[in-house]
C-alpha cells in the first residue's frame, strides 16, 4: 500500500474514533425510548430537541454562563499567564524548578483533594455559590497550562526584536502591542485554546465551588442524565461540544496559517 | 549632533572585572566613528548603552546638548541596527521600513513614498510585499539598515553591519553612501 493510502486510513480511523461516541448521543437526542435489545428506537421525536433549546430547559442559559466562565477565565489565564510564561521561558532565577514543579501540582495532586482544600478556602473569603469564585476556582487548573505554553513560546522568543522596536521609537506598550504580541500570537491562541476548553470541560470544581447556584452546561448535562432522560442529556452533549469545536478549528485555521474549510479538507 | 561619553562604565552582574570601564569617546558631528576590536570586548555593550538598550554604573552619554541618560531608548532619536537583521516577521519588507514612521503618526502617503525612496537607496525597490523570509540574508540586512535610516536619527549606531551582507552587496556604492550619509548626522 501506499503512503498515501495508509494516511488516508489513518486519517479515517481517527476521524471514527472522535465521531463514533457521538453517534448513539446523536440517536438518543432524535429518540423517543430506545430500549434494549433494538438496534434503534422504535420511534423518533423532537421532543429532547425541543425542550433543550426553549427556556423552560435552562440550557441556553447555562450554555451562555458556561461561555461567559470559560471566555473569562481564558483572560485571566492569558493575563497572568503570558507574564509568567515570560519569565519562566526567558531567565534562570532562584527557585524556577520549584515553581514548575508547583505548577504541574494541580495535574498531578488528585481532583477532589484540590476541590475540598478550595471550597474550605472559598468559603471563607465568601466565593462558595458565586460566578466570580467559579472563575477563580477555574484559573487552578487552567493558569498551568498557560504558563506551561507560554514558557515553551518564550524559550524560543529573542527578547532582541522588541530592543529594535525600542530603538525604532516604540514605548514599551507599543511594543507589546505591536511586534511581541503578534510573534506570540499562535503560542498564545494554543493556550487560550487549552485554558478554554480545560475551563469549559470543568464539573468537580464548579458543583463544589457554585453550590449548585452556578449551573454550567455539564452541571445540567448531567443532571438530566442521573434523571434517566438520556433524550435530552443526548441533546446538551451535542450543543455542549459546538463551542469547543469551533475553537479548534478557528486556532487551527489561524496557527497554520490556512483558510478555515482548508483545515477541514485532508 | 556631537556624541560624548564621559567615563562610562557598566559590570555585568556576577563578572569580576568591569565590561566597560571610564571609556570616553567623542564624535564629532557628520563624522563616521569605528569602534574596533576583538570579541567580547564590549563593542556592542557600548552601542546599547548609547541606544538605552542598558544603563551604565557611572559617567555620562551625551549627545549635543543633551544628557541621554534615563531617557527611554525610544526617546533618544538613536537607532541601532543590530548584527542579526531581526525584521518583525508578521510585517512585510514595507510594514517593517514604515514602522517607525507610523509610530510617528505620519500620513500613509507620506510613508508610502518615503519608503519605497528608501528601499530603492538600498537596493531593494519592488520588494516592498515580500515577507522577512522571502529575502536573501544580504537583503534582510539592507532591510534593516534602510528601516533605521527612513527615520533620519540624530545618531545611527550599526553592529557590525556587513555581517549576512553578500561581498558585492558590502561594496556596493549606493549602500555605502546610503549609511555613511546618514551616521553624518
Amino acid at each position: 500500500m501506499r503512503a498515501e493510502t495508509w494516511r488516508l486510513l489513518a486519517g479515517v480511523l481517527v476521524a471514527l474514533a472522535l465521531v463514533l461516541p457521538l453517534v448513539p448521543l446523536a440517536i438518543w437526542s432524535g429518540a423517543h425510548g430506545w430500549r434494549y435489545p433494538d438496534l434503534l428506537p422504535q420511534q423518533w421525536s423532537g421532543k429532547a430537541w425541543t425542550l433543550a433549546l426553549s427556556d423552560r430547559g435552562g440550557v441556553v442559559e447555562s450554555l451562555g454562563l458556561t461561555l461567559t466562565i470559560a471566555i473569562a477565565t481564558t483572560a485571566l489565564a492569558a493575563l497572568v499567564g503570558v507574564p509568567a510564561g515570560r519569565a519562566l521561558g526567558l531567565y534562570d532565577f532562584r527557585g524556577k524548578r520549584l515553581i514548575l514543579l508547583l505548577l504541574l501540582a494541580p495535574a498531578i495532586l488528585p481532583g477532589i483533594a484540590l476541590v475540598l482544600g478550595l471550597h474550605d478556602l472559598f468559603l471563607r473569603l465568601g466565593l462558595v455559590g458565586t460566578t466570580g469564585g467559579v472563575i477563580l476556582a477555574h484559573l487552578v487548573p487552567v493558569l498551568p497550562y498557560m504558563t506551561l505554553v507560554m514558557a515553551a513560546v518564550f524559550a524560543g522568543f529573542d527578547t532582541r526584536i522588541e530592543a529594535q522596536a525600542r530603538s525604532l521609537g516604540a514605548g514599551p506598550l507599543r511594543t507589546f502591542a505591536t511586534v511581541t504580541l503578534p510573534v506570540i500570537l499562535p503560542g498564545l491562541l494554543t493556550g487560550a485554546l487549552f485554558a478554554f476548553l480545560v475551563s469549559w470541560s470543568q464539573y468537580l470544581l464548579t458543583l463544589a465551588i457554585g453550590g449548585g447556584r452556578v449551573q454550567t452546561l455539564p452541571l445540567v448535562l448531567y443532571s438530566y442524565a442521573a434523571a434517566g432522560r438520556n433524550d435530552v442529556a443526548g441533546a446538551i452533549a451535542l450543543i455542549y461540544i459546538l463551542p469547543g469545536l469551533a475553537i479548534l478549528l478557528f486556532t487551527a485555521s489561524r496557527v497554520t496559517g490556512r483558510g478555515f474549510g482548508a483545515v477541514l479538507r485532508p | 549632533m556631537r556624541l560624548e561619553l564621559q567615563g562610562l562604565r557598566l559590570a555585568y552582574p556576577g563578572a569580576g572585572l568591569a565590561t566597560i570601564s571610564d571609556l570616553d569617546l567623542v564624535a564629532e558631528k557628520g563624522s563616521l566613528t569605528a569602534l574596533l576590536g576583538p570579541s567580547g570586548s564590549g563593542k556592542t555593550t557600548v552601542m546599547k548603552l548609547i541606544a538605552g538598550h542598558l544603563s551604565p554604573d557611572a559617567g555620562d552619554i551625551r549627545l549635543g546638548d543633551r544628557s541621554l541618560l534615563g531617557l527611554p531608548p525610544e526617546k533618544r532619536r538613536v537607532a541601532m541596527v543590530f548584527q542579526d537583521p531581526l525584521l518583525f516577521p508578521h510585517l512585510t519588507l514595507a510594514g517593517n521600513v514604515g514602522f517607525g514612521l507610523r509610530l510617528r503618526g505620519l500620513p500613509p502617503a507620506r510613508i508610502a513614498a518615503d519608503v519605497e525612496a528608501m528601499l530603492a537607496r538600498v537596493q531593494l525597490a519592488g520588494l516592498g510585499d515580500r515577507r522577512p523570509h522571502q529575502l536573501s540574508g544580504g537583503q534582510q540586512q539592507r532591510a534593516a539598515l534602510a528601516r533605521a535610516l527612513v527615520l533620519r536619527p540624530d545618531l545611527l549606531l550599526l553592529d557590525e553591519p556587513s555581517v549576512g551582507v553578500d561581498p558585492l552587496s558590502r561594496r556596493s556604492p549606493a549602500l555605502t553612501r546610503a549609511s555613511a550619509t546618514r551616521c553624518a548626522a
